[in-house]
């Protein structure tokens, strides 16, 4: 007996920080070292899950997921605030993202999901964020070195994406949008810059923070900063350096006002 | 895995919201080739008011018309808009969303490094795209109400067939929607020798045009964009002197037709120099759409608030 259901979204484009986010979820709801939330039951996705917590616990850098649409992952959960919950976080690949962006054809899981949520946590990964670079107009005057590349949607800026998928989001649920966390990935390669997630977004993807922030009515948003890897788990030495911590969950790093990696959940899921 | 079939369901609601399509809908969609873009399946270039789903989500939008010859400018203005607000807060106002992003991004690639050009390109607009685009603005304080902006992105030629009074195909009804009605003056035209007094003839016969009755909603609703500012400012200074007294010229042809002196905004949309920074002058656009009485909805106060931005409306 749960006392609700629950659906989160994480949306993001490929390689935005989203599996690695759901291996160490899962790792730490499993092993229960957070008593804010963790496991009440074993997952029918167990085998799945398990894939991405191995991944994350072998400090390996995450294939994009290429597979279609969404695959199902179901949580029984406890919490001290939330009480015990069933709560639906299917994990859709980046390709779905883009692919909306690109034809604005919803697949029917992907709608039926999207309808039913109550939050979405958005991820953006400041290394691979596309930003909308201009041509120098001063620098650049010689023409002998043209080469005209044909508009393709994949060319375009992460954050015109993103905001176009959360007016296609609004525009299914009949103008109504549950809250949105967004979570800033990799945080440990932006933590230098010693400013809060909030105002990152607003310094490095201001068309979405724009958006978030210039909606009427009683949307919610809030940003977090977490690095799930701790670090460039494609450098050797870091995954070394990483290692040498033992205790996996110390190499989570997380950028002011973020308390860990439950934080996005349990606010989202919070009454 | 979860099934998954891919469906239309966007264009499954498109068809749905097209029913009712009124006067201007109509016109507009008699007159508007499929582009290509749409055939293909990919995002369109912009809302097309006989066929889509995404007009239902605006509200009592404002109505930009920007009208002048091909190649003056209109598009890169909209374009810089967007572009700006990509930059973050401007002209103290918000970016709050647009349904016409992809639309948007397509005509904002010439300008960027992806498209492998080191010079900004615009594209002509092509004759077949009748289309608008939606930018949602809101005050930077959060105080005021969100503000619906629709920008006819027409081809030039349709208004050189207006000023000429040559017959078109084109449905010309979408005029009267406008509440801010811009005529497009290429800045680097009316500052050279060559192309000065051309320019003007084209433009009071345009503005003769789009004065006479039933053209317009309310010739009130004419102002001035004198575009491409930059080169205004590059030229010399009798040059710029000259530039100015043309653009005058054509603001007391509008005067003497409806008793009130039009702003006269100059406009930098993309400087080729480092003089003006990007979409200099568009503060002043953005404050005339939001100051200015939207002449459209107060001359037809019959019209009731509604989730389709034409209804009541009959060519």
């Amino acid at each position: 007996m749960t006392d609700g259901e629950r659906t989160t979204l994480l949306v993001g484009l490929p390689e935005s920080g989203k599996s690695t986010y759901l291996g160490a979820l899962y790792y730490l709801l499993r092993t229960g070292r957070d008593e804010a939330l963790r496991l009440s039951s074993e997952p029918a996705e167990k085998q799945y899950l398990q894939e991405l917590e191995n991944n994350w616990l072998r400090y390996q850098p995450f294939e994009r997921s290429r597979h279609p649409g969404a695959i199902a992952v179901e949580l029984d959960l406890i919490g001290a605030h939330v009480g015990e919950i069933s709560l639906e976080i299917p994990d859709i690949s980046g390709e779905t993202y883009s692919h909306l962006w690109e034809d604005g054809l919803w697949s029917q899981s992907v709608l039926d999901l999207t309808l039913k949520s109550d939050g979405l946590i958005v991820f953006l990964h400041p290394q691979t964020v596309k930003k909308p670079e201009l041509i120098d107009v001063i620098a650049s005057k010689d023409p002998g070195s043209d080469k005209w590349v044909e508009w393709l949607a994949e060319l375009s800026p992460t954050q015109a994406v993103l905001c176009d998928l959360l007016e296609q989001v609004e525009a299914q649920r009949g103008a109504s949008l549950p809250r949105i966390a967004v979570v800033i990935s990799a945080w440990d390669t932006v933590a230098d810059l010693g400013i809060e997630p909030n105002r990152w977004l607003e310094l490095e993807v201001p068309l979405l923070w724009q958006w978030l922030y210039g909606q009427e009515g009683d949307l919610e948003f809030r940003c977090f900063g977490i690095s799930a890897q701790g670090g460039d788990v494609s450098d050797e030495e870091t995954r070394k350096r990483l290692a040498e911590g033992g205790d996996p969950l110390k190499r989570i790093t997380e950028g002011p006002g973020t308390d860990g990696l439950l934080d996005p959940l349990l606010w989202l899921l919070a009454p | 895995m979860i099934e998954d079939e891919t469906q239309g369901h966007q264009a499954e609601d498109t068809a749905e919201t097209v029913a009712g399509a009124n006067g201007i809908d109509a016109a507009l969609e008699s007159t508007v080739a499929s582009g290509e873009d749409e055939s293909s399946g990919s995002r369109p270039s912009g809302l097309n008011p006989g066929a889509g789903n995404s007009l239902a989500a605006i509200s009592r939008p404002t109505v930009l018309i920007l009208a002048g010859d091909v190649e003056t400018g209109k598009t890169s203005i909209f374009a810089a808009l967007y572009e700006r607000f990509g930059r973050g807060p401007f002209a103290g106002r918000l970016f709050a969303g647009s349904v016409t992003i992809p639309g948007f991004e397509r005509r904002c690639h010439g300008w960027r490094v992806a498209s492998g050009v080191h010079a900004p390109l615009m594209p002509h607009t092509p004759l077949t795209e009748l289309y608008w685009l939606h930018l949602r603005i809101r005050d930077a304080e959060r105080k005021r109400p969100l503000q619906d902006l629709l920008f006819a992105d027409y081809n030039g030629e349709i208004y050189a067939d207006i000023a000429s009074g040559a017959d078109s195909e084109v449905d010309r009804s979408f005029l009267r929607r406008g509440d801010h009605v811009g005529v497009v003056l290429d800045g680097g035209k009316l500052s050279a020798v060559t192309e000065r007094e051309a320019a003007l003839q084209r433009a009071s016969y345009l503005v003769a045009a789009l004065s006479e009755p039933g053209v317009l909603v309310d010739p009130r609703a004419l102002f001035i964009v004198m575009s491409k500012y930059d080169l205004v400012a590059a030229a010399s200074e009798s040059e710029r002197v000259v530039a100015e007294e043309t653009a005058a010229k054509v603001g007391e042809q509008i005067k003497q037709k409806t008793g009130h002196e039009p702003p006269i905004l100059r406009v930098a949309a993309r400087s080729q120099t480092e003089l003006f920074p990007l979409g200099h002058g568009l503060n002043e656009l953005l404050d005339l759409m939001s100051e200015r009485p939207a002449l459209y909805a107060r001359n037809d106060p019959t019209i009731e608030p509604s989730t389709d931005p034409f209804a009541g409306f009959s060519a």
